[in-house]
Order: C-alpha cells, then structure tokens, then sequence
C-alpha cells in the first residue's frame, strides 16, 4: 500500500528543550495510532505535521508533496485535517458558521457547500438540532462532533485527531468509534487516543512515543489485536 | 440557499438600517445639519474602527489616518486636478486604501498593544508629512478650504441640502456594505481569527490575508467617512488626521458599545452633543474641558455600564441581552 504521509527524522525543540528525536512514522490507509504516556510528544508532533510548529530536522511527504516547514493554511490547503484535542471552538460563531466557512475553505467557490454542510449534519445529527446555537452554548461532545465535521470537508487525504474521545461519555465514544471506523474507509486518519479497545477496534499500524521518541511499532492489523501496545501505557 | 443568503444580503436586520436612515433624514429638523452630518460619519468612522478591534480584537489607534488621508485626498483634488465630486471623493477612497495597503503588513504582523503602537507610529507620521513637507498642498495647521465643486449631472452640490441628501443616501449604502461584510464568511472568519488564529489556520485559512482584507474594508470605510465629510463641510481640518483624534474614535465606539452596530451611533450622538452643549454653555474654553470630561465619562461608562451604552439600553428595554445585533 502506497504511504498517505511519511516522516523522516523529524525533530522539534522548543527553544533550548528539545522534544521531539528522529521521528520516523509512515501512514498509508486506513488508521494510524500514536499512543503514549503524557508528555511523550504526541500532541507536539500532530502539531509539527500540521505546520503549526516548525521542525529543527527532517523531513514531512504528503505522497510526493515535501511539506517541512509550510504554513499550516497551506499543509491544509493540500489535504491535511488537523483536529486539536482541545476542543476549542469559536464561541462567537453558531454551528452553521462554523461549517460554513470550513465548508468553503475546503471546496472553494465551486464546491457543494449546502450539500456537504447537509451531508455532515447527517453524520452528526446532532448537529442539525444546534445548528443556530453559538458554540459556547454546545456541550463537549457537541463540539467533538463539530470539530470533527469540519475536518472531514472536501477532499482530505490525511484526518489527524488527538484524543477525540477524551473526556467523553462512554456512549459518546461507542458512537465516535463506530463514525471513526466507517469514515476511516474514505479518508486515512493518524489517532492518538489513550482509548485501548477503540484503538484496537479501529487501528492498522501503532507507533508508541516515549520522552519524543518512537520505542515501538505494530505494523499490522493482527499485531495491534494482540494488544502488546497497551503495556506502554 | 438563494444566492442573495449567500452574500449575506437576506438576512440583513434591515429594520436598524432604515431606522438610522430616516432618524438621520429628520435630523436637520432639530439639529444644524452639519452636526447631523458630523454625527453621521464620525458614527460610521467609529464603526471601520470597530470591524478591527470589536470583531477582529485588533485595537487600533491609527484610523484618524485613513479618515484624514480620505478627508485630505478628496479636498486636494477638488483644489488641484478636478471640481468633479465623484472623482475627488473616489481618489479619496483610493489614497487611503492605498495607505492601508502599505502600512498594514507591517501593523499586522504584531499584536495587541503592539499593533495599536505601530498604527499610532503610522498616523503620527503621517500627520508630521501634513503639517510640514505637505503643508503647500494641505495647508498645514490651517486645513484646506476645498475652493471649487462643480455640479455633477443636474445635482448642485453647492446646495447643503441636497448634498445633506446625497450624503446621507451614500452613507446608506455604507451601511449596507458593513452588514454584508459582518453577515458574510468574512465577517465570521475576522471573529473567528480572534479568537483563535491556529485553528483558523488549521482550516485551511490565512489568518494575516483575512487580518489584511478586513484592515482594508475598514480603512475602505474610514476614508469614506472622512472623503465625503469633507465634501459635505468644503473643508478638511488638521485634526482629521491628528493623532489625538484617535482617542476620539475610541471613545465613540466603545462608549456607544463596541462589537455592535448601533453603538458607534450612540457614542457619536454623545460626543457631538457633549461637543456642542459645552461650546454653547461656556464658548470657545469649550475644548479645555472637554478632553477631561470625554476622560470622565469613559471611566464612568467603563465602570458602571461595561459593553456601551447600547448593551445597556438593549437590557433595559429587553430585559436581557443575547446576542450581537451587528451580526
């Protein structure tokens, strides 16, 4: 399987403290886990892939595409979704708004923008009750859903999510793996997730990170089924 | 969804629009019509600044530039190249969203106090190029007389109250354009890089390319404003472009209520009045005092009636306020 993403002795430093060593991972379809303890890293390098941060060394393809270094609008742009594991949204703007200008951002003028705006509340029915709430009345769930809504426009060629079903009810994170697993279908998605059986449910590669280092790697399906990840966790 | 929702045209709150339209047509009734006019411009004034720092949280203090840029660039053309009202007002408009053009990758790249300091440093700037080296064509601290309009089509634009008209028909125009840009993907992308430039960033969108678009609109705005003022008055005062003058603007837009649209109304209606009120009571030692009571009644405003006026009154009348009627 051609790889989606692949990175070469990718390093980050922020200032004097370096955070991230020689990082080597490779996604092709389906999806990739990144699993860790806290502060291994995790976070930081789906913020370096995604050009918020800019690396010290190494190098990021996406397919043929060298993306070290460029403006995350541009990594974007060329079919990275990027979705923090904050949850921030923009408070001010109501749903619709917020999907509305993700929408456009990722089809441009000529794209369907009603009917994928239509095709997401579909995903997320939820959605379409809050349409014209503003997003600081959604609940945490309600703006996981957007967050993810929004990430999945256009035409994406790598979803990033991180922890998505952290602090999350435990039917909320059944109905998130269950859209994680069919979206996984059309788009890749690197995952980082504390979540073992929704890790061992969705993914086909784990990579485990340790103090910006990657110590260990399950490269198959079967592998990430054994479950011998979850003793780094 | 049609195209006109689309541009955000339909779900325009055209009832405020109109509202402010027939209040300011009636106005000369009770007031000179040079103060309704001054109330009219400096509210839309009070507005461009407020798209940057009540939507975007870009605290500018340097808009009497472009007002005073769109002000002076009309009255020297009218003086120097064409009595053509349409031209003049038009190089106006042009010169200022030139000046914005230039200045605003430098402003931009800095936030917060910063890029309130690096539009002052601008405006200061520009107004030492006006008093001094400029001074043959904008006559320095004296201002500029503008000593030939022509007619424009059957339009005799020496009659103040057909001009009062024609103003105010543009300013209505001006208004449509600011709910179009505040309803439109635009306006929810400046919010939104408020709030949070990396997520913006995150989406595929260049956080300082919609900063830029919206300095410009605003600068677009503000020069309108100070182009068409300076039409109406056939004069364009230094203090247009002083740097004072920001403190002003300022106080019209936070005073009204910052991040609506009717507040910057409300702030200008304060300020000339207070304006007048202290020139009639106590003649030209008017303006000793009122810089102090300007600082006053901000600190009183700011303490007593956080958001403006306009929140307050919004309250008062509804009971609670829920959202931003600008948008």
């Amino acid at each position: 399987m051609s790889e989606i993403l692949e990175v070469s002795n990718l390093s980050f430093a922020y200032g004097q403290a370096q955070v991230l060593f020689d990082i080597n991972i490779r996604t092709g379809g389906l999806v990739t886990g990144i699993v860790g303890r806290n502060g291994a890293g995790k976070t930081t390098l789906l913020r370096t892939i995604a050009g918020l941060e800019k690396p010290i060394g190494g190098k990021i393809l996406l397919g043929k595409t060298d993306i070290t270094g460029l403006p995350a609008w541009k990594i974007s742009k060329l079919g990275i979704s990027y979705v923090p594991q904050d949850k921030r949204v923009f408070t001010s703007l109501t749903t619709y708004e917020h999907l509305l200008i993700a929408a456009n951002a990722k089809l441009g003028k000529s794209g369907d923008v009603e009917g994928e705006i239509e095709k997401a509340m579909d995903y997320f029915p939820r959605l379409r009750v809050v349409k014209d709430s503003k997003a600081s009345n959604l609940s945490g769930g309600e703006r996981q859903m957007l967050n993810i809504a929004m990430a999945l426009f256009g035409s994406t060629k790598l979803l990033m999510l991180d922890e998505p079903t952290e602090g999350l009810a435990p039917a909320l994170t059944r109905t998130f793996g269950e859209v994680l697993k069919e979206k996984s279908r059309e788009v890749p998605m690197i995952l980082v997730e504390q979540n073992v059986p929704l890790l061992k449910d969705v993914c086909d590669r784990i990579y485990v990170l340790e103090e910006g280092r990657i110590i260990h790697e399950e490269k198959s399906r079967d592998e990430v089924q054994e479950g011998g990840f979850a003793k780094y966790l | 969804m049609t195209v006109l929702e689309k541009k955000g045209i339909s779900r325009i709150e055209w009832p405020q629009i109109l509202g402010l339209t027939v209040f300011f047509a009636v106005l000369p009734l009770f007031l000179p019509k040079t103060l309704s006019m001054q109330i009219l411009f400096y509210a839309l004034l009070g507005l461009a600044f407020d798209l940057m720092y009540g939507y975007g949280n870009l605290l500018s203090f340097g808009h009497a530039l472009f007002f005073g840029v769109g002000a002076y660039g009309a009255a020297i053309t009218f003086n120097t190249i064409t009595g053509n009202p349409l031209v003049a007002i038009g190089v106006g408009l042009a010169l200022t969203v030139a000046v914005a053009a230039a200045i605003g990758p430098a402003a931009l790249r800095r936030r917060d106090p910063y890029f309130a300091l690096v539009m002052m440093a601008f405006n200061i700037f520009f107004y030492q190029l006006f008093v001094a080296p400029l001074a043959p064509w904008t006559g320095s601290d004296m201002g500029l007389t503008i000593r030939r309009m022509e007619s424009f089509w059957i339009i005799d634009f020496s009659n103040k109250t057909i001009l009062y008209y024609i103003m105010l028909a543009v300013a209505f125009l001006l208004m449509i354009l600011i709910k179009i840009f505040m309803k439109s993907k635009y306006g929810a992308l400046l919010i939104a890089t408020s709030e949070s430039e990396f997520k913006v960033e995150s989406l595929g969108y260049s956080s300082f390319k919609i900063k830029y678009l919206s300095l410009l609109f605003s600068a677009f705005l503000a020069g309108a404003s100070g182009a068409l003022f300076a039409t109406f008055l056939g004069y364009s005062a230094i203090d247009f472009i002083a740097p004072t003058f920001n403190i002003i603007i300022v106080f019209i837009a936070l005073i009204g209520g910052s991040g609506t649209f009717l507040g910057p109304f409300i702030g200008s209606f304060i300020y000339i009045a207070l304006t007048y009120l202290l020139t009639v009571t106590m003649g030209w030692h008017a303006s000793i005092y009122l810089d102090g009571l300007i600082g006053l009644i901000i600190i009183i405003v700011m303490m007593k009636f956080r958001g403006g006026l306009y929140r307050y009154l919004y309250q008062l009348a509804k009971g609670i306020y829920v959202r931003e009627p600008m948008r």
